[in-house]
C-alpha cells in the first residue's frame, strides 16, 4: 500500500513559492507545512450524490487523507447518468456507504467515513471536529439549516467554530460555486433571492381553466390525490402514484383539448425535478475541491466568493464578490448585551430594551433557546406569556443567555446576551 | 485558515453572538410578534411552544359570511419564508375561492408568495375573500357562477351553508359564531332571514 | 404509460435537457481521443456516462506511479500495464453502453500512418480530443479534421492552468435551446389571428369574460387603436412603436380595462414592451438564408481530398458539403420561402405560445390560431423543401417530416458557427488577434503557447528538471519563468499587441505546474471538454466559439477566439 504520497504534480504546490499569494510561507504560524495542513485537514462533504461523488474523487486525488461523508439517500436507477460511484446493482442502498467504499477500494490511503444520516440528526461536537465543509446539495432547505449551523458555530466557539463552507449547485448547462466564510462574507442566507421559489400554478386554474398539460397534472397531484387517498402520501418515486396521475391528468385534459401530458413530464412536475449531467457536475464539484484545496494549503489565492458557469449558448462564466445582506436573517442578526441584577422583572428588561439608546425598540418580543418569554402578539401568545413580565429574569433563564428579540424597528432579529449584575 | 480568520478578526469580534433558532423561526417569531391585533381574528395554537403551526380564526363583521366563524390550519416549514405557509380551511363552507375540501385559492399562497410577505400579507387575503369573494377565478365554479347570476339566491346559500345544512350532497359546516348576539336563535330553518 | 423504459429512466435527467433525438446522437457517435492522461479519462467519462456509443483512446504511454495518484480511471496494480488500456477499462464499468476501445500505438505513430485502420480512427469519428498533445501533432491533427470537417477538442493542462480549444470549419445547429422572446407576431398579425381578435368584441363580454382574454388578443386590439390613430392599419403597414412611445398603447390598455388591478390587463400591459416592435429576423439567421444563397449557385467539386488545401480563415468555406447537407438544403428552402409572397419575409411560424392568464376556451382557440399557422407554413416549407430535394437529384424521404417538424419550430433560433483552424493558428498566429487582444484569456493563452515552444526547444517543458540534475527546483522554476516571460512577450511583440506584457507572476505560475495535470482541474477541464463535446455531437444547444481557458489559480474561467 503507498504511503502519504501526494502526486508529484501536487507536491510542486505545496513547495514552490506561490506567485500570487501575499505573504506565502513554507511554514505556517502554527508551524505547519501546506503537506501537513493537507495531511491533517479533516473534510466533511454534504451529499453523496451527482456533486457528491466527484467531490469525493477530486478530494482524495488531491491529496486530502481524511474525508467524511453525509447523505440520508439511497440510490436510484436515475442517478446513475452522473452519479459514477454506483452501478446498477447498488440501486437501493445508501449513497454515503457505497461512495465511501468505492474511494476506500480506490484509494486506500484515504480515510473515509460514511454517514448514512440526515446532516439535522449530527452533534454540534460532530461538526465542530472539520477543517471544512463541502456541500453539493440540491435541496435549499438543507443548505439553509447547514448555512445557519455553521455561521452559528463560529458564534459560539470563535475561531475553533470557524468553518468554510464550499458550496456548489447545478442545474442543467448551468451551475455555481461559491465559498462562505463564516460571518466573513456572504452567506447562503444572504443570496436565498436568487433562487426562484418553485414554480406554482394558482389553485384556481388547476381547478377551473387549465391551459397547459401542467395545469391538469397539478390538478391531479394537488386536488385529486388527496381527495381520493386522503391517507397516503403521494410518492413521486413509485410508478404506480406516478402512472394514476398521468391517468387522471389526461381524462382531465381531453375534454379541454389540452395535449402534452407523459410519463415524464408528470413526474417532472411532481418532483421538481431539475435536469442534472454529469458534466455540469464535474465542473462545478472541481470548481469547489479546487477552492478546498486552496485554502487548506493556501498554494494560490482562494474564490471571492461566487463563480457561476453556464454552457447553455458558448460558455458564460464570471467571478465576482456576492454581497453580504445586512438584513440577512443568518448573518443580518444584531448584536448586543445588557447587564441587569436577576432579580429584575422580565417587565423591566423589556424597558430597558425601549429606552436604552442603543437598542430603541417600540415593542419587542423576546424568545431564549425557542421557549416563549414574552410575544407582543397575537393575543393569546400575548396572554399566554404575560405572566412572565412579573417574573424575575433569574426564574426565567440564567446569567449570560443570549435571547432572540424581534421588533418592527428591526429588520430580522436582535442576539441580546443578558448578564446578571 | 488562521490568517485567513485573523483578516477580519476585529469586525467578528464586534458580532459574536450565535442567532437561536434557525432563520425561519427568528423570521416567524418576528412575523408573530408584530401581528396587528383585529378584534375578529384570533390565532390558536394547539402547543403555544411550538409556532409553526396555528389555526386562524376569522370572524367576517360584515358581509355575506358575517356570524361565521371560519377556521385556517397555517403551517410553516423549515423552508420559510423561502416558501409561503402551507394553509387550509377545516370545515366544509360555500364559497366561490374555497373548495369543499379546504384548499384556499389566494395568490399569495402560491404563485405570488414573496418572502417579503409575511404571516400578516396572508391573514389580510384571507380576510379579504370573506368580505369580497373573488367569483372571476373562482375555485367553486358553481359558487361563483350563482354570485354572479342571482346574488340574492347566492347569499341564501351562504347563509343555508353557513348552518350547518347540506346542499347538492355536500354536508357543510356549522360555523355560527354561537358567542355573537346576533346569531342568537339563528337556526338553518330561519336561515334565509339573514 | 409505464414508466417506459429502463433506459428512459436511466437517462431522465439528461433527456430533460436534449431529448431522444439528442440522445440518439450520442449513442451513434464514436469518439476518438489522442491521449490517456487523467484530462482524457475525465472528460470521457463524463461522455460515457450519458451513454456515448463508441470511444477509442489512442496512447502508448504506461501506467507510472504517478498516474495512479491522477488519473482515477486507473489502478495501483495497473503499474506498467498500457495506459489506454487501463482507462478504457476503468470508463467502461460506469456504462456497459458504451463501448471503448484501447489503441495501444503512439500518437505520432497513428498519425503518420497511411494504414487504412490507422486514417479510419479519425475519419470515422463524430469528435476527436487531442488532450496534452505535442503542438507538431496537434498541427497534424488540425489539418486532418478541418479537411474532413470532424469537429476536434484540443485540451491541455499545466498545474492550475487549462486551455480548452474547439476547432471544425463549420457547426449547424438547428435546436439551439436559445432564450428568444415569444414568437407571436403581434405588431405583424396574420390574416388568421386578425379575424380571431376581430370575433371577440370586448364591449359585449361580462365582467367575467373580460378578465378572461388572453393579453395577445388585448395588445393586438390596442395595436390597431394606436395604429389607426397614427393613419395605419395594423396587419398591413409596418408597425414599430418606439420605445419612447410605448406608453401610448400601455394608455389604451389602461383605458379598456375594467378595472386597474385585472389580471389579464395588467399581463398585457407587463408584456407590451416585448410585443412592440416591428418583426425581424434575428441576425444569426438571415446570414445563415443569405449564406444558403450563395450556396445556391453551384461550387465546384468540393476537395476535402486535396491534403495541400490552404483554408484561409477569413473566407470560410460558405457551406461545407452543401449539396447534401440536411441542414443546407434546409437553409435553401428557407430562403425559398422567406422570399416568397406567401411569407412576406417571414420564417415559419414556431406554433408555440406561452401561457396567458385566460379561461381554458380562450386561451385554446388562440392557441389553435397559432398552431393551424404554423402547420400551413410548415405544409408550404414542405414544397420548397421537396424543390430543393429535386434540384439536387435526392429523394424526397431525404429528409423526413419530423426533421422539417423541428426544423420549422426552430426556425428563428438557428445558428451557425464557423470556427478558424487550428494548423494554420501554429504555423503562424492567431485568426483574431484584434478580438483575443482585448481577451482577459490572452496572456493565459500566450503562456501556452510559449511552453510549447520552450518544450520544442528544451524537450522539457518550464519548471521540469532536466535529467537527474541536482538542481534547486525553486532557482529552476524562476530561471525557466524568466525565459517563458521573455518567450511570451516575444510572441506579443510579433502578433502586433505591443503594448501589452504579460502580468507579473502568471509565468511563474505556469513554470511552478511543471506542466503537470492536477486531478482536479483536469477534471473541472473534463467537464467543460464533455460539455462542448456534448454540444457538438447532440447539435443542440451552442458550442463556445473557439476557446476556454481554465485558471484555477484565480478562480476563473475566460472563453475568448482566437
Amino acid at each position: 500500500m503507498p504511503s502519504k504520497v501526494c502526486h508529484r504534480g501536487i507536491q510542486r504546490f505545496l513547495q514552490l513559492k506561490a506567485p500570487h499569494v501575499e505573504n506565502f510561507e513554507l511554514v505556517n504560524d502554527e508551524g505547519k507545512t501546506p503537506q501537513q495542513l493537507l495531511n491533517e485537514a479533516k473534510v466533511l462533504v454534504i451529499g453523496a450524490g451527482g456533486l457528491g461523488c466527484e467531490i469525493l474523487k477530486n478530494l482524495a486525488m488531491s491529496g486530502f487523507k481524511d474525508i467524511h461523508v453525509i447523505d440520508m439517500d439511497t440510490i436510484d436507477i436515475s442517478n446513475l447518468n452522473r452519479q459514477f460511484l454506483f452501478r446498477k446493482a447498488d440501486v437501493g442502498k445508501p449513497k454515503a456507504e457505497v461512495a465511501a467504499e468505492f474511494i476506500r477500494r480506490r484509494s486506500p490511503d484515504v480515510n473515509i467515513t460514511a454517514h448514512f444520516k440526515r446532516i439535522q440528526e449530527m452533534s454540534e461536537e460532530f461538526y465542530l471536529g472539520f477543517t471544512l465543509i463541502v456541500c453539493g446539495l440540491d435541496s435549499i432547505e438543507a443548505r439553509r439549516w447547514i448555512n445557519a449551523f455553521v455561521c452559528g458555530l463560529v458564534e459560539t466557539h470563535g475561531f475553533e467554530g470557524f468553518k468554510p463552507i464550499v458550496d456548489g449547485g447545478t442545474e442543467g448547462f448551468k451551475g455555481n460555486a461559491r465559498l462562505i466564510l463564516p460571518t466573513h462574507s456572504a452567506c447562503f442566507e444572504c443570496g436565498l433571492s436568487m433562487f426562484s421559489p418553485k414554480t406554482t400554478y394558482p389553485i384556481c386554474t388547476i381547478a377551473n381553466t387549465p391551459r397547459l398539460p401542467e395545469h391538469c397534472i397539478e390538478w391531479a397531484s394537488v386536488l385529486e390525490w388527496p381527495r381520493v387517498f386522503p391517507d397516503k402520501k403521494l410518492d413521486g418515486d413509485n410508478p404506480d402514484h406516478i402512472n394514476w396521475l398521468v391517468e387522471q391528468a389526461t381524462q382531465r385534459a381531453a375534454p379541454f383539448n389540452i395535449t402534452g401530458i407523459t410519463y415524464s413530464l408528470t413526474q417532472g412536475v411532481v418532483k421538481n425535478i431539475i435536469p442534472a449531467i454529469a458534466s455540469t457536475n464535474a465542473i462545478i464539484a472541481a470548481a469547489c475541491t479546487n477552492e478546498a484545496f486552496k485554502i487548506v494549503t493556501s498554494s494560490n489565492p482562494f474564490l471571492d466568493n461566487y463563480l457561476f458557469y453556464s454552457g447553455d449558448e458558448g460558455i458564460h462564466s464570471y467571478t465576482f464578490p456576492y454581497e453580504k445582506d445586512p438584513n440577512c436573517l443568518v448573518c443580518g442578526n444584531r448584536q448586543g448585551a445588557v447587564t441587569m441584577s436577576g432579580d429584575a422583572t422580565l417587565e423591566e428588561l423589556i424597558d430597558e430594551l425601549k429606552t436604552n439608546l442603543a437598542f430603541q425598540l417600540k415593542a419587542p418580543t423576546l424568545t431564549v433557546d425557542s421557549t416563549n418569554l414574552y410575544f407582543q402578539n397575537p393575543k393569546e401568545l400575548e396572554e399566554l406569556t404575560r405572566p412572565n413580565l412579573e417574573k424575575k429574569l433569574s426564574d426565567l433563564f440564567s446569567s449570560e443567555s443570549t435571547l432572540t428579540v424581534t421588533d418592527t424597528t428591526l429588520p430580522t432579529s436582535l442576539q441580546v446576551t443578558v448578564t446578571f449584575s | 485558515m488562521l490568517k485567513i480568520w485573523n483578516q477580519k478578526k476585529s469586525e467578528v469580534e464586534a458580532q459574536r453572538l450565535k442567532p437561536k433558532g434557525s432563520p425561519s423561526r427568528i423570521r416567524l417569531q418576528k412575523d408573530l410578534g408584530e401581528l396587528v391585533p383585529s378584534a375578529d381574528t384570533d390565532i390558536q395554537f394547539p402547543n403555544p411552544a411550538d409556532q409553526t403551526t396555528f389555526t386562524v380564526v376569522y370572524r367576517p363583521p360584515t358581509g355575506f359570511y358575517a356570524g361565521g366563524e371560519f377556521r385556517f390550519t397555517f403551517e410553516v416549514s423549515e423552508n420559510f419564508p423561502h416558501e409561503p405557509p402551507k394553509v387550509l380551511c377545516t370545515q366544509t363552507i360555500y364559497h366561490p375561492n374555497i373548495d369543499t375540501e379546504g384548499h384556499v385559492c389566494l395568490n399569495v399562497l402560491r404563485e405570488d408568495w414573496k418572502p417579503v410577505l409575511n404571516i400578516q400579507s396572508v391573514i389580510f387575503g384571507l380576510q379579504m375573500l370573506f368580505l369580497e369573494p373573488n367569483p372571476e377565478d373562482p375555485l367553486n365554479k358553481d359558487a361563483a357562477k350563482l354570485m354572479i347570476d342571482d346574488r340574492q339566491r347566492f347569499g341564501r346559500m351562504v347563509a343555508e351553508t353557513m348552518c350547518g345544512l347540506s346542499r347538492n350532497n355536500v354536508a357543510y359546516t356549522n360555523v355560527l359564531d354561537m358567542k355573537n348576539p346576533a346569531n342568537k336563535g339563528r337556526t338553518h330553518r330561519n336561515a334565509h332571514y339573514y | 404509460m409505464r414508466p417506459e423504459t429502463d433506459k428512459s429512466q436511466l437517462y431522465d435527467r439528461q433527456l430533460r435537457l436534449w431529448h431522444e433525438s439528442g440522445q440518439t446522437a450520442l449513442e451513434n457517435a464514436h469518439v476518438c481521443v489522442f491521449g490517456s492522461s487523467a484530462l482524457a479519462s475525465e472528460s470521457l467519462k463524463n461522455l460515457v456516462l450519458p451513454g456515448i456509443g463508441r470511444f477509442t483512446v489512442i496512447d502508448d504511454a504506461t501506467v507510472d506511479d504517478q498516474d495512479v495518484l491522477t488519473n482515477f480511471f486507473v489502478r495501483h496494480d495497473d503499474a506498467g500495464k498500457p495506459r489506454a488500456e487501463c482507462i478504457v477499462a476503468g470508463l467502461g464499468e460506469l456504462n456497459p453502453d458504451a463501448r471503448g476501445v484501447a489503441v495501444v500505438r503512439a500518437p505520432a505513430d497513428v498519425l503518420g500512418s497511411c494504414e487504412a485502420s490507422d486514417t479510419d480512427l479519425v475519419s470515422s469519428a463524430s469528435l476527436v480530443m487531442a488532450c496534452g498533445l505535442p503542438d507538431a501533432l496537434v498541427h497534424d491533427l488540425g489539418l486532418r479534421c478541418w479537411q474532413l470537417g470532424t469537429p476536434l477538442i484540443v485540451a491541455s493542462a499545466a498545474g492550475f492552468m487549462a486551455s480548452i480549444r474547439t476547432t471544425v470549419p463549420e457547426h449547424a445547429v438547428v435546436e439551439s435551446h436559445a432564450e428568444m422572446k415569444q414568437d407571436l407576431r403581434l405588431t405583424a398579425p396574420f390574416p388568421a389571428l386578425l379575424s380571431h381578435v376581430d370575433n371577440i368584441d370586448l364591449g359585449t363580454l361580462d365582467p367575467t369574460d373580460l378578465g378572461h382574454v388572453p393579453f395577445a388578443v388585448i395588445i393586438v386590439k390596442a395595436l390597431q387603436k394606436w395604429a389607426a390613430a397614427n393613419g395605419l392599419v395594423l396587419g398591413k403597414d409596418t408597425i414599430e412603436i418606439p420605445y419612447r412611445r410605448i406608453g401610448e398603447v400601455r394608455d389604451i390598455i389602461r383605458a379598456m380595462a375594467p378595472a386597474s388591478d385585472e389580471e389579464n390587463f395588467v399581463e398585457a400591459g407587463n408584456n407590451l414592451n416585448a410585443n412592440c416592435s416591428a418583426y425581424e429576423i434575428a441576425f444569426e439567421v438571415s446570414q445563415i438564408i443569405s449564406d444558403a444563397d450563395a450556396s445556391e449557385t453551384p461550387t465546384s467539386g468540393s476537395s476535402s481530398d486535396d491534403a495541400d488545401l490552404q483554408v484561409s480563415p477569413s473566407t470560410p468555406l460558405p457551406c461545407d458539403n452543401g449539396s447534401k447537407d440536411k441542414f443546407w438544403l434546409m437553409a435553401k428552402a428557407l430562403r425559398r420561402f422567406t422570399e416568397s409572397e406567401y411569407s412576406n419575409g417571414k420564417l415559419p411560424l414556431s406554433g408555440t405560445i406561452p401561457d396567458m392568464k385566460a379561461d381554458t376556451k380562450g386561451y385554446i382557440a388562440l392557441q389553435r390560431v397559432y398552431k393551424q399557422k404554423a402547420d400551413e407554413d410548415k405544409a408550404e416549407f414542405s414544397k420548397h423543401i421537396h424543390d430543393v430535394l429535386d434540384a439536387a437529384g435526392l429523394p424526397q424521404d431525404y429528409v423526413s417530416q419530423a426533421e422539417i417538424d423541428t426544423y420549422c419550430k426552430n426556425a428563428r433560433r438557428l445558428r451557425l458557427l464557423r470556427f478558424t483552424p487550428i494548423h494554420t493558428e501554429l504555423k503562424s498566429k492567431p485568426s483574431n488577434i484584434d478580438e483575443l487582444a482585448f481577451s482577459e484569456a490572452l496572456f493565459h493563452y500566450v503562456m501556452f503557447r510559449s511552453s510549447a515552444m520552450f518544450f520544442e526547444k528544451h524537450r522539457r517543458y518550464p519548471g521540469v528538471p532536466d535529467g537527474d540534475k541536482n538542481v534547486d527546483l525553486d532557482d529552476l522554476v524562476a530561471a525557466d519563468a524568466a525565459e517563458l516571460e521573455t518567450v511570451g512577450n516575444g510572441l506579443l511583440v510579433s502578433w502586433g499587441i505591443a503594448d501589452q506584457t504579460v502580468p507579473n507572476g502568471l509565468a511563474a505560475e505556469f513554470a511552478r505546474s511543471g506542466h503537470d495535470e492536477l486531478h482536479n482541474i483536469a477534471s473541472l477541464s473534463g467537464g467543460v471538454i464533455a460539455q462542448e463535446a456534448i454540444k457538438l455531437i447532440t447539435h443542440q444547444y451552442v458550442p463556445a466559439n473557439n476557446m476556454c481557458i481554465v485558471d484555477g489559480a484565480a478562480s476563473k474561467i475566460h472563453v475568448a477566439r482566437v
